[in-house]
């Protein structure tokens, strides 16, 4: 780490009790579809304060920042957003007469202007703008973007214009970017790209700047960049902060974050004094991560288990059947070499450095692995180049041997990939029964829990598990079962059912889990 | 009462265009104004055959393949590349509209512009307790209710109906299963053509046609698609009802030159107060979350 | 002579229409069907107040924008709701909407520009006044062309001038990634709201020069046809910068020009002139989306 360890120090020393509350929320409430998320829900956020939001996946953390960004309606409750000079407070639900004050409404745009601010995971910087572009837009209070005066007083608006682009250039500059004033977004790096997304943002007046993951996807240097501009901002611009973040990036958020919020069944438990996990690690990276609790239920005994790291964080863990490991045979799974990108930039092949060199992964006949990865890493992006969804750049792919990296989807499930992908949206309005007529897997007579369903009336895990039943071949050749976050809806009961389930398939195939990184705290 | 009758029956031809631009946007959500071509074109082929004297079930089939036919040549000269390329899907509507225009100024360079009719001499007309029924509309009611409830049974009962509905619902787990999803938009494509070929005969044959009907023919069935629900195979054959039974009633108390004004305010009223329609479910068409 | 420059005044009067709806189209990023609605309110609009009220040009194009600018809430608004497809079919109500208006607002035994009988119906306006300008007429073939340049030349100008201001930047912005902006703290319904209406009451210059031009008016103008095809001028030509559309316009005027080469009957012609327009667009879908000189293309 290069930040200088004494203005951290005072920064995590800094009692903030006493200081200035910017923003205020009462009684939160918010339910998708019965499901509650949000159950009455209190929170009270400091100036100065940097909070780290944690929760377990699904717990709601995603669905509270947009709450208090603007860009979700809670179903009750009261926010008050107290940051800049003119207070303002919404109370939900809101009657319809008020949506017809337009000066009174309950939209990202409005919060915003209220000193909130945020950021994406997925950055979502203007594309077709330069970054100079992309900072001087987001400044308020631009008389040229008046028609009018962009118009008829042109000279009025070029001078805010100059002030404002030279003011863009100053804060480009000292992201590092000077000289890139004219590149455009997607051109330079993604920690390069973060960078702007939160510069942008703090040039939009924002004093409280939410951040969805702001370390995702991120190498070494672009952590440190960021936690350096984070570092500054709160130093200098005094800014609260609220961060959300993957569990296997808190090591590095470790000395800005000043207070902790944990997100548990659709409350906040407030918690200064509470630690970041330690995990050991050698210079912040994790050594290990430990594998997920129901590993022990699919791995036979210990000696088969080997663990590899991977490039940027990632794991991945073998084990094996050892009547069924046939290494001399063709293995199922062939990876060679393999980059694929998302959108300009390569997310899957790239080495510790962000260099592109290839992934390469093969797995035998009756080999069970599991990737662990962080959020970022690309595990959806691999999933979906497998499953023929997403063009590869460079590299081979093979199944059972043949070659697939130019086939459809379709004619690998035929090769034999039986895979499931992580959402379970399953299909619909169809019948539980009708999805298992229409599945190639599920062969096998006997009843089908929740038959004459449809899928839209079940419930996460209950979609989970059918999704789970109708991938899993049962017979046949053998097949390279892709599971992406299979066990992401099920509790603990349900998670041993379906490894049961999965041990229960031929075990001549292999099986590739591809999960969220995890470490056990306990 | 009559005006009721006249309403649904009318309402079925509309609801039989509404089904054949359902059966290519729920699977591929390809917005197919090309439709608006093959119904257009497919009476000139109907007519054609007529003129060198083969009999009417003859010209009816050969057009109804030509309809089918135009219907998989532009899906495979057109969507389907742009669909390969994932194209969005304001793509596939412009290009549909190109097609559209190319086919109607094709048939309108060998045909002409002027209106025809299928029709010779006069239709017959039956009479039940002061309803007046004409020939045209019997022809319309039995092709409609048979076309129609033939297609409600196919997506019920067979496999490849299933296939259909799951191809709409999850194209890419329909894929992970194993099935040809470009073959499924064959399929797809063909049924449209086939309705576009019974909605447009039908019309032809009660009121005549011309190279130009094609557009607004297909604006109703779109019209119909969003009251009935542009979630579902059959919502649309509700919409199209109701929308026939509102343009004859129109007709009737105000005048024929309202009828646009009342299906578009319709249209209106619907997309910004109920988008996902009647039978639809509750679902976001903004794409802000 | 006299044939070019009526086809110059057809350039102007295409370039205007289709630099304005490039403001929504491209710059916006909303698919509208409904300009040439527009355009023939404007031409309409002119018309009525220049034959019936014996306004002069200026005063009846303004209230024709101003028109225009109000009935373009009728895109803008949608908008919020709508994305997509869903959002085309939208202004394909409108421009419906518009076209049945204008072709059933009539009466027979009222006279034109009466309440009951605005627009005359299909039978449409003949006989508009050529433009009057502060008491001059351009009444010859060259200083109708003149004068339609020079309007043309204007409009171009406070186009080009608002796409390169801040504004125009916060459009782009917006185009890119609404969601994004909302969240900087920018009214992007508002903007957008303000850029339908900017183009929609430019567009209704360029109906009130074609009505003076041609000097007949009739409901074809409103038709879904022309509304295709001035989309399709948009899209062949290329969307969201400034040559594009001048591009597009250039080629709609071009391409019936060559056409003459073939010497066909006048009806074919057309129909193969529209044949190519069609074909031109599918083929820009494939080959180049952008256009033939456009930096976006239609997502």
């Amino acid at each position: 780490m290069t930040i200088a360890a004494q203005p951290m120090l005072e920064i995590s020393a800094r009692s903030t009790v006493g200081s200035r509350v910017v923003l205020r929320a009462q009684g939160l409430r918010k339910a998708f579809g019965g499901q509650r998320v949000l159950d009455d829900l209190d929170l009270i956020l400091h100036e100065g304060e940097v909070v780290l939001l944690r929760g377990e996946n699904g717990s709601g953390k995603t669905t509270l920042l947009n709450i208090l960004t603007g860009n979700l309606e809670p179903d009750t409750g009261t926010i008050e957003y107290l940051a800049d000079s003119t207070p303002r407070s919404y109370s939900f639900p809101r009657r319809w007469w008020q949506e017809l004050n337009p000066f009174d409404h309950f939209t990202p745009e409005f919060v915003a202007r209220e000193g909130i601010g945020r950021t994406w995971q997925d950055v979502r910087l203007f594309g077709s703008q330069s970054l100079r572009d992309n900072i001087a837009v987001a400044k308020p209070g631009h008389s040229g973007e008046n028609p009018l005066v962009a118009l008829l007083a042109p000279a009025r608006a070029n001078s805010r214009e100059g002030a404002f682009n030279s003011q863009a250039d100053a804060m480009l500059a000292r992201l590092g970017l000077a000289g890139r004033e004219q590149s455009s977004g997607d051109m330079v790096s993604l920690g390069q790209s973060k960078r702007v997304a939160i510069a942008r943002a703090v040039v939009a007046g924002a004093k409280i700047l939410f951040l969805d993951e702001p370390l995702a996807g991120l190498d070494r240097k672009g952590i440190t960049d960021v936690l350096t501009l984070l570092e500054s901002l709160v130093r200098e611009a005094k800014l609260t902060l609220v961060i959300v973040e993957h569990v296997f990036n808190f090591v590095h958020l470790h000395h800005l974050v000043n207070v902790h919020w944990m997100l548990e069944s659709g409350r906040l438990e407030k918690n200064h004094a509470e630690p970041i996990p330690q995990i050991d690690s050698i210079d912040g990276i994790p050594v290990t991560i430990a594998a997920p609790s129901w590993f022990s239920q699919l791995a036979g005994s210990p000696e088969h288990v080997t663990s590899e790291r991977l490039p940027r964080g990632a794991t991945l863990t073998r084990t094996r059947r050892p009547d069924h490991w046939k290494p001399e045979a063709k293995p199922v799974l062939e990876i060679k070499g393999l980059i694929v990108n998302r959108g300009a930039r390569s997310v899957i092949g790239l080495d510790e450095h962000g260099d592109p060199n290839g992934f390469d992964l093969t797995l035998h006949q009756g080999e069970i692995a599991i990737l662990q990865a962080p959020n970022g890493w690309g595990k959806s992006t691999l999933f979906d180049a497998l499953c023929g969804n997403a063009p590869i750049k460079r590299g081979t792919i093979a199944i059972n041997g043949s070659t697939v990296e130019s086939t459809p989807p379709w004619i690998r499930a035929q090769t034999g990939l039986a895979a499931s992908p992580s959402a379970a949206k399953l299909f619909p309005s169809l019948k539980v029964s009708e999805v298992s007529r229409l599945s190639p897997h599920s062969s096998s007579t006997g009843s089908i829990p929740f038959a004459s369903r449809t899928i839209s009336s079940l419930s996460g895990g209950e979609k989970q598990r059918t999704l789970l039943r109708m991938a899993l071949p049962d017979s046949g050749m053998p097949q390279l079962v892709l599971l992406d976050e299979p066990f992401a809806m099920l509790d603990d009961i349900a998670t041993r059912q379906a490894v049961e389930a999965i041990i229960g398939t031929q075990p001549h195939h292999a099986i590739l889990f591809l999960i969220p990184a995890n470490h056990s705290f306990s | 009462m009559q005006i009721l009758i006249n309403g649904l029956i009318s309402g079925s031809a509309i609801a039989l265009l509404a089904v054949a631009f359902q059966a290519v946007y729920l699977p591929t959500r390809v917005f197919f104004m090309g439709l608006a071509g093959i119904y257009a074109a497919t009476p000139f082929i109907a007519y054609s055959c007529q003129h060198h004297g083969l009999p009417w079930p003859l010209s009816i089939a050969a057009a109804a393949v030509a309809a089918i036919g135009l219907s998989w040549l532009f899906e495979w000269a057109n969507h389907a590349p742009l669909a390969r390329k994932k194209a969005g899907e304001g793509v596939h509507l412009v290009s549909s509209l190109g097609l559209y225009i190319a086919t109607v100024q094709i048939v309108a360079m060998i045909w002409g512009n002027d209106p025809k009719t299928l029709r010779i001499g006069l239709d017959y007309v039956s009479r039940f307790d002061g309803l007046v029924i004409t020939g045209a509309q019997w022809i319309t009611f039995t092709v409609g209710a048979v076309a129609l409830s033939g297609f409600a049974f196919f997506l019920r009962r067979s496999n490849l109906g299933l296939r259909l509905r799951a191809m709409a619902d999850n194209p890419v787990q329909f894929a992970l299963f194993g099935y040809n999803v470009n073959a499924h938009r064959y399929l797809a494509f063909g049924l449209c053509g086939a309705f576009a070929a019974a909605a447009s005969l039908v019309t032809a044959y009660d009121i005549g046609f011309d190279p130009h009907g094609g557009l607004h023919a297909v604006l109703l069935a779109v019209v119909a698609v969003i009251v009935g629900g542009q979630g579902s195979f059959l919502g649309p054959v509700l919409g199209g009802m109701i929308l026939g039974i509102l343009r004859t009633q129109v007709v009737w108390h105000f005048s024929a030159r309202w009828q646009e004004a009342a299906t578009f305010g319709l249209l209106a009223v619907f997309l910004m107060l109920r988008p996902q329609g009647i039978l639809g479910r509750e679902t976001r068409l903004e794409a802000s979350k | 002579m006299n044939y070019l420059l009526h086809l110059l005044v057809y350039f102007d009067i295409y370039v205007i229409v289709a630099l304005s709806l490039n403001l929504i189209v491209g710059y916006c990023g909303m698919l509208t069907l409904a300009h040439a609605g527009y355009y023939a309110i404007g031409g309409y609009t002119y018309a009525l107040l220049a034959l019936n009220l014996g306004w002069g040009f200026v005063p009846a194009v303004a209230v024709a924008m101003l028109v225009c600018a109000v009935l373009s809430l009728a895109v803008a608004l949608p908008s919020w709701r709508l994305r997509g497809d869903f959002f085309v079919l939208g202004t394909l109500a409108v421009q419906a909407l518009i076209f049945s208006a204008i072709y059933n607002w009539s009466s027979p035994d009222t006279p034109l520009g009466s309440w009951k009988n605005l627009t005359n119906g299909p039978f449409g306006i003949t006989g508009i006044p050529r433009p009057s300008i502060f008491g001059w007429t351009p009444a010859s073939p060259l200083s109708f062309t003149l004068f339609a340049t020079v309007v043309a030349g204007s409009c171009g100008f406070v186009l080009w001038r608002l796409q390169r201001s801040p504004w125009g930047r916060l459009l782009l912005a917006i185009r890119d990634d609404e969601l994004a902006a909302r969240g900087l703290g920018k009214n992007t319904r508002f903007i957008k709201i303000q850029a339908v209406a900017i183009a929609s009451s430019i567009v209704a210059v360029a109906g009130a020069l074609y009505a003076s031009h041609v000097r007949y008016l009739d409901p074809s103008s409103a038709s879904l046809d022309e509304g295709i095809l001035v989309l399709s001028m948009v899209i062949v030509g290329g969307l969201g910068n400034f040559k594009g559309p001048i591009v597009g316009a250039f080629v709609l005027i071009a391409l019936p020009e060559l056409l003459r080469f073939l010497s066909l009957p006048d009806t074919q012609a057309a129909n193969l002139r529209l044949l190519i327009y069609g074909l031109l667009l599918v083929l820009m879908m494939h080959f180049r989306p952008n256009g033939i000189a456009g930096a976006y293309r239609v997502q």
